[in-house]
């Protein structure tokens, strides 16, 4: 593990691309830093780190779009897959080393809390550093995601785009989820590609198609009965998940609210755990067919 | 000792390997023959442990790939056709990240690298980057990855594509230095090379083994053709005419070429025929200034075995069981390639 996570971080910064990236998230930090808490005054470190975030959508690819793809391309993955070393070290290898790049430009933006105390009247060191933690575990939720779309393609490009797309959908899911009407059709269809794509999974991975087929049929079952008896209660559900499925949420909740959420951290560190696992299994599948 | 019992890889309809099965033993150099798009590569892929099989089971020195593939790894050096390199590393640190990943223990690492530099010739350039080496130096960096801590079973996938003369006969002197300690896998479709290297060699075709016994027996089976190649001082009216006579002579092709005539004589292989040849044209004083028995080259067999008229494209999807037991039957018969022949005929 060890082994891969010091050549990763080495491989980084032999090229431009760790520079670049550190560069970047910098840069913007800074921009933020300045306009909002230097230049406007507001005593808030955590409202313009909340702004800057948004640069992971471009960021996020840079880092990890040739995790897997790179090697897959070059072939590289051969010697990873057929030497000793077991996939989970690989996989948390490349983890550890994407997140102790994205450490870098988060250390750096610990200095920003403490020259708002130096220089201003009021200050909030606490909200500030529990924000800059919160958005440390929020990063690597889109990092594993982006690591786990790096090793589906052996195209950098792709992997590129795909965690993009991917990134970009979570920036803006409160924002994109509102224009879902909110008949009870609506709700009926979306709940019913939703039981769809959680059957897929299902039969994915444990290629048994009497399992997930029973579970589709009743799942479906159930909605219609639901629809003609107490229709309401799907919008209610609906509405539901795609609130839980906010990831911001825990975010916005300490910079705006004061409030430091333990369930969203968990939350962030378990969506981490199932797309490093995904990684993992989609690698070994290849192996296992 | 590497055991592969009915081995199956499947590309969607696409069969890539048919079940193969073989052993084998410790100490030798063995050679992966056939055309390209053979299976020789996805045969080393899944002995190896970066593919799966769509069947059948890899034993290596006793641990099966698929239930202890770390166990089963540590015994493997493995170089693929296009060497796994990275670019932006020097020699020397491509081969301690190797080392680690090996899991060479810490104090042997540094003179194992130290080792496989030496055996490779790589030493000259370890501290260039990889990406500014030439092709053949890459190949031996890939090289040195591969025999790195010196495993038990070494696989080398086409480990002389690209590298001029002088560097193939040095990676042929390297294989058979290591084949005294190891065991020597290595693929090529080109024969020469093989032949030149190998023990034992295993022919497949279409994901199918068509053949496998050492290359004494091999030759042995091709050398048994009865033609002779004469050139004589002589026309072909008076070449005919002295060996009308001679017993055992079944036919005569004749080519003139000035003074000379170049003949192809189909006789029943006994050496008294070859004697009464000579004797005859030298009684008509028509000097012969050669004559060889012509042996079928590795190559004609070759293309006899791995042909589009093989086995398998004749036996169909249909007959998917007769490869089975035909393959079976080649490793149970010492002399393989009668068997093969007469399957072959029999088909």
């Amino acid at each position: 593990m060890l082994a891969v996570f010091s050549k990763e971080i080495k491989s980084f910064f032999n090229s431009m691309l760790g520079y670049v990236f550190c560069a970047v998230m910098i840069i913007l930090i800074g921009i933020y830093f300045y306009i909002y808490n230097l230049s406007y005054g507001y005593p808030y470190f955590s409202y313009s780190l909340l702004s800057a975030m948004s640069i992971m959508m471009f960021a996020t690819p840079l880092l990890t779009m040739r995790s897997f793809a790179e090697e897959r391309k070059s072939r590289t993955d051969q010697m990873l897959l057929t030497t000793p070393i077991k996939m989970h070290q690989i996989v948390i290898g490349k983890f550890l080393a994407y997140a102790v790049i994205y450490m870098i430009p988060l250390a750096v933006a610990c200095l920003c809390p403490l020259i708002i105390k130096l220089k201003g009247d009021v200050s909030y060191l606490k909200v500030d550093y529990l924000t800059i933690l919160t958005s440390f575990f929020y990063g690597l939720v889109y990092i594993s995601i982006g690591i786990f779309i790096s090793s589906l393609t052996e195209s950098q490009i792709i992997a590129a785009i795909g965690s993009f797309a991917a990134v970009f959908v979570l920036v803006f899911w409160s924002g994109l989820t509102g224009y879902i009407p909110t008949t009870a059709a609506a709700a009926f269809i979306a709940l019913t590609i939703i039981l769809a794509l959680v059957c897929l999974i299902i039969y994915a991975l444990t290629k048994n198609g009497l399992v997930s087929g029973f579970i589709a049929a009743a799942g479906f079952v159930a909605l219609i009965v639901i629809y003609f008896v107490k229709s309401t209660v799907l919008n209610n559900c609906l509405t539901a998940i795609i609130d839980k499925m906010d990831l911001s949420t825990p975010l916005s909740n300490i910079a705006y609210y004061d409030l430091f959420d333990v369930s969203g951290i968990i939350m962030y560190i378990s969506i981490i755990f199932v797309f490093l696992m995904l990684t993992v299994f989609g690698l070994q599948k290849r192996r296992w067919s | 000792m590497i055991e592969v019992k009915n081995l199956v890889k499947r590309y969607g309809t696409h069969t890539a390997v048919d079940n193969l099965s073989f052993t084998l033993e410790p100490g030798k150099i063995y050679g992966f023959l056939g055309p390209n798009g053979a299976g020789k590569s996805t045969t080393m892929n899944i002995i190896t442990g970066y593919l799966g099989a769509t069947s059948g089971d890899v034993v290596i020195d006793g641990h099966n790939v698929l239930d202890e593939p770390e166990e089963a790894k540590k015994c493997i050096g493995y170089l693929p056709e296009v060497p796994p390199l990275y670019l932006d590393m020097t020699v020397d640190e491509y081969l301690k990240f190797a080392a680690r990943l090996k899991k060479l223990p810490k104090g042997e690492a540094e003179k194992d690298i130290e080792e496989a530099k030496e055996l490779t010739r790589v030493k000259d350039v370890e501290g260039r980057l990889i990406k500014n080496l030439s092709k053949g130096y890459r190949q031996r960096v890939g090289l040195a990855y591969a025999v790195l801590g010196f495993p038990d079973i070494i696989i080398l996938d086409e480990p002389t594509v690209g590298l001029d003369p002088k560097q193939i006969i040095e990676i042929r002197d390297l294989i058979k230095t290591l084949s005294r300690k190891h065991t020597v896998i290595l693929s090529s479709h080109i024969l020469s090379e093989v032949s030149a290297v190998c023990d034992y060699v295993l022919i497949i075709a279409h994901g199918k083994l068509v053949a496998s016994d050492t290359i004494e027996n091999l030759y042995k089976y091709m050398g048994e053709t009865s033609e002779l190649e004469l050139k004589a001082k002589a026309d072909e009216g008076q070449l005919r005419n002295a060996l009308a006579e001679v017993p055992g002579i079944e036919e005569i092709q004749c080519e003139t070429e000035d003074d000379f005539v170049k003949a192809t004589i189909r006789f029943d292989g006994n050496d008294a025929t070859m004697e009464a040849v000579f004797y005859a044209l030298a009684q008509n004083r028509n000097p012969i200034y050669e004559m060889h028995k012509i042996t079928k080259s590795l190559e004609e067999l070759f293309i006899e075995l791995t042909g589009d008229d093989s086995p398998s494209e004749k036996a169909g999807p249909a007959d998917a069981e007769k490869p089975a037991e035909y393959s079976e039957e080649i490793e149970r018969t010492d002399d393989a390639f009668g068997a093969d022949a007469d399957g072959k005929e029999e088909e």
